[in-house]
């Protein structure tokens, strides 16, 4: 469905000084800098897939979705969605996507949310049984009716960010791309989001591309994943990969007095202290859990304990390291 | 389409009226911005008899055209004045993925307020001159809808390609741009021909409102009616069609800029 | 002393960031004056020689770029920033500044000590103010400047204006923020002696300077119970 090929995105920006005299330096000349958003990138995604891609900020992630939707011009390499050139954006093709960029809404400002919703209808031309359909879906699954007889400017942003969510599924699009989409949300509207899009991706099959920082997001929506640093695609794969693959450590939390340093047990341990709380990191093809719980027992005076896998930034932190 | 455009500005309308006190201020500051605009002129009447042998009620009539046409635009094509805006903070990326025509999409945004009362201000005005000056027949008043019609395409011209010069030049989003050249613009209330010729020039083919105003009241006058309607409906289409170009190749520059 | 000088900097460094704006915002008022110049040249020429209501071509010619100045050193922009502030919200920042709320004003224009200098920047502060209470905010900008604009003689000398009109223009405080001090200037008579007119710029200044207290006393009252 989507396929990019040695994807490359440069830019020219201006530099400016900082500081009273650099601000009149600037006026007279800036210098300019070359900036590479994206390096070369190559990848495929399968039509039905829900595809996260992760990266640090400025990693490139946002020029990558607008450079898929079609918003921006690659410049070099080339960029297919549904077998056609994104750029061109017909209506043919923008009728079937439908875009949530997480810091921009897309509902109109000023006038009710419900009358955004309605003029969906009207400019993607959707049929009206089945606008009904995808509206009462939209307004059940997000929890949408005390919102919309509001203007956006009313709603608080985690009601905002359903609204648009809601949005972009009346037309019934069939591949959805999703800009940082549960940046600055509380708890409860993520997972919301959350379920809402990944019930969406396995029951109507809709094709779910998005960025996040949050890689919760990712466990909780996604299959595969795209990850990119520094513009360079460096990972793309399942996520369920990804784990295998980096995640060899575990990750034990003890709350209590030490009594002896861990690393005179056992060797190859590493741990940080975090206030009261004792973090220890170790492989976890070296250590049983059985082993590495009685070592602790002798270590420390245990109030609390605690043995996890390593969270997903540990992850990708490590990918960034090592490279691909 | 005439459809949901219509539906828009009626939501906008709605919105605007909940803010009770900004609505009315909003028409009261058209009103008096257009006293205050028909104040000069008022004011140099009382010690000049005239003004390149123009009356002071063709100047008020030159006023009434502006007005309505600039009211015109605000109230239809507010959106324009929002381009700025939307370039800077990228709000221009949700515009374009929607299968619906860009420029139309931002024609359709906002209402801009103290139009109607530009625009009924500039309409009382148009009367009020005619009669004054004795012309009050049917041809004049067709005539005049014809003015308005051409006035109106001149004027959303040239605040779209000054809003759109937003593309090219970073204001940060505001609009000093365009504003700079409606106040140039201004000094069209007063017959071109008081002016040294780059200035007639400047206002009749660059930032052509003397073809809204003055150009308009010469053919009323009886002046070579027919090269100036031409000349009237060229300019007109000319700009229409620059303004159009000259749009879609910022949103070009747009695309391959980025933010 | 210090503070106002780094508000000053910073606010300089905030207009010029914007290299386009900043030079637009310089040059369209420039443009204005131009097309004054052009627009009084014309006029005199049609006259022939002699002069329009008292005032001749030298006169007015000199007057035209005074007003200017006057009308000028308070910019557009620094009044919709207030307001755009207090859209955004962001104006609690300026609440919060250990400077008083006025003198960041001040402090964010070059500092000037003429009367009619401060007088308009009271004026438009009082009417900024205003924003906070309702939401007329380019209603009531627009309206301000149109109003100030005529009757302060930025737009067309009070004196060619007639009779009846130059009478009630004088019993509002615009005229005394251009036409005033720019016939000051030019040696022309005002419509009382020196001492009374600028008895009465002082009289307006306390004026404002009431209101804007009191005003501002309101505001931070509201301010306290809505929770920002």
């Amino acid at each position: 469905m989507i396929e990019v090929n040695e994807l490359s995105k440069t830019y020219r920006i201006h530099v400016k000084k900082p500081g009273l005299k650099g601000a009149f330096e600037s006026l007279v000349h800036s210098r300019q800098e070359i900036k590479t958003a994206l390096d070369h990138v190559t990848f495929q995604v399968r039509e039905g897939s829900a595809v996260a891609c992760i990266g640090e900020n400025g990693a490139g992630k946002s020029t990558l979705i607008k450079l898929l939707i079609g918003i921006l011009t690659p410049t070099q390499g080339s960029v297919r969605v549904f077998g056609g050139d994104p750029k061109k954006r017909g209506q043919e093709y923008l009728r079937q996507i439908g875009v949530v960029f997480g810091q921009k809404s897309g509902l109109w400002t000023d006038i009710p949310v419900i009358e955004s919703y309605r003029a969906v209808q009207v400019l993607y031309k959707v049929d009206k049984r089945e606008f009904e359909s995808n509206f009462e879906k939209v307004v059940e699954l997000l929890e949408l009716s005390p919102v919309l007889n509001s203007p956006p400017r009313k709603l608080s942003l985690g009601q905002r960010m359903k609204a648009d969510i809601g949005m972009v599924f009346l037309h019934g699009p069939r591949l959805l791309y999703l800009d940082e989409p549960t940046i600055g949300l509380d708890i409860n509207v993520k997972h919301t989001i959350r379920t809402f899009l990944r019930q969406m991706n396995q029951e109507k099959k809709v094709s779910i591309f998005l960025t996040s920082h949050d890689l919760d997001d990712i466990d909780e929506i996604c299959d595969d994943t795209i990850v990119l640093s520094g513009g360079r695609l460096v990972y793309t794969g399942s996520l369920n990969d990804l784990k295998h693959h980096y995640v060899h450590d575990k990750i034990v939390k003890v709350v209590g007095k030490k009594l002896r340093e861990i690393d005179h047990v056992l060797p190859n341990v590493r741990a940080v202290q975090e206030g009261r709380t004792t973090k220890i990191v170790y492989r976890a093809s070296e250590y049983s859990s059985q082993r590495m719980l009685g070592a602790l027992s002798t270590c420390f005076q245990i109030e609390d304990i605690t043995i996890q896998e390593p969270d997903i930034d540990e992850v990708v932190s490590r990918i960034f390291d090592r490279g691909i | 389409m005439i459809r949901i455009y219509l539906k828009m500005k009626e939501q906008y309308i709605k919105t605007e009226m909940e803010y009770t006190f900004n609505f009315w201020m909003m028409l009261i500051s058209g009103v008096v911005t257009r006293l205050v605009a028909m104040a000069v002129p008022f004011v140099i009447y009382k010690s000049l008899p005239d003004i390149g042998g123009w009356k002071e009620d063709e100047i008020y009539l030159i006023m009434a055209l502006l007005s309505i046409s600039d009211g015109a635009c605000s109230v239809f094509f507010e959106g324009i004045w929002k381009i700025p805006e939307m370039v800077f903070h990228g709000e221009l990326d949700n515009v374009l993925s929607r299968p619906v025509s860009p420029l139309f999409q931002i024609l359709s945004y906002g209402l801009g307020l103290q139009g109607l009362a530009v625009l009924a201000f500039g309409i009382v005005m148009l009367l009020v001159s005619i009669v004054r000056l004795g012309r009050f027949r049917p041809a004049t008043l067709v005539l005049c809808a014809f003015f308005v019609i051409c006035g109106i395409a001149i004027c959303m011209s040239v605040y779209l390609i000054g809003n759109s010069l937003a593309f090219w030049f970073d204001t940060g989003g505001r609009t000093t741009l365009p504003y700079a050249i409606v106040k140039i613009g201004d000094y069209a209330k007063y017959p071109s021909s008081i002016y040294p010729l780059f200035m007639r020039l400047i206002l009749l083919f660059l930032i052509p409102f003397s073809f809204i105003g003055e150009i308009p009241v010469r053919i009323l006058r009886g002046e070579n009616a027919l090269p100036y309607g031409g000349g009237l409906v060229v300019i007109s289409i000319v700009f229409v069609v620059v303004s159009r170009v000259f749009f879609y190749r910022g949103i070009r520059k747009y695309e391959s800029m980025g933010m | 002393m210090k503070k106002f000088f780094t508000l000053t900097g910073i606010s300089i460094q905030k207009l010029m960031y914007y290299k386009t704006s900043f030079f637009l915002n310089l040059l369209t008022p420039f443009l204005t004056l131009a097309g004054q110049f052009l627009l009084w040249n014309a006029l005199y020429g049609l006259q022939g020689a002699g002069s329009i209501r008292g005032m001749t071509r030298q006169e007015m010619f000199t007057y035209v770029p005074i007003a200017f100045v006057l009308n000028n050193l308070l910019s557009w922009t620094t009044e919709n920033a207030l307001s755009r502030e207090i859209r955004n919200g962001t104006v609690v920042a300026r609440c919060i500044r250990p400077v008083s709320f006025l003198s960041q004003a001040v402090a964010a224009f070059v500092p000037s000590l003429i009367l009619s200098v401060l007088l308009r920047i009271l004026l438009v502060e009082v009417f900024s103010l205003l924003c906070f209470f309702t939401t007329g905010h380019f209603g009531i900008s627009w309206t301000r400047i149109a109003l100030c604009d005529f009757f302060s003689g930025a737009l067309i000398p009070v004196s060619l204006f007639p009779g009846w009109l130059a009478r009630i223009t004088y019993l509002t405080p615009f005229p005394y923020m251009v036409q005033v001090p720019a016939a000051v200037l030019l040696g022309k008579e005002l419509p009382a002696g020196l001492l009374q007119t600028f008895f009465l710029q002082i009289f307006w200044i306390g004026v404002f300077l009431f209101v804007h207290w009191r005003l501002f006393r309101r505001i931070r009252y509201n301010m306290n119970i809505a929770g920002g």
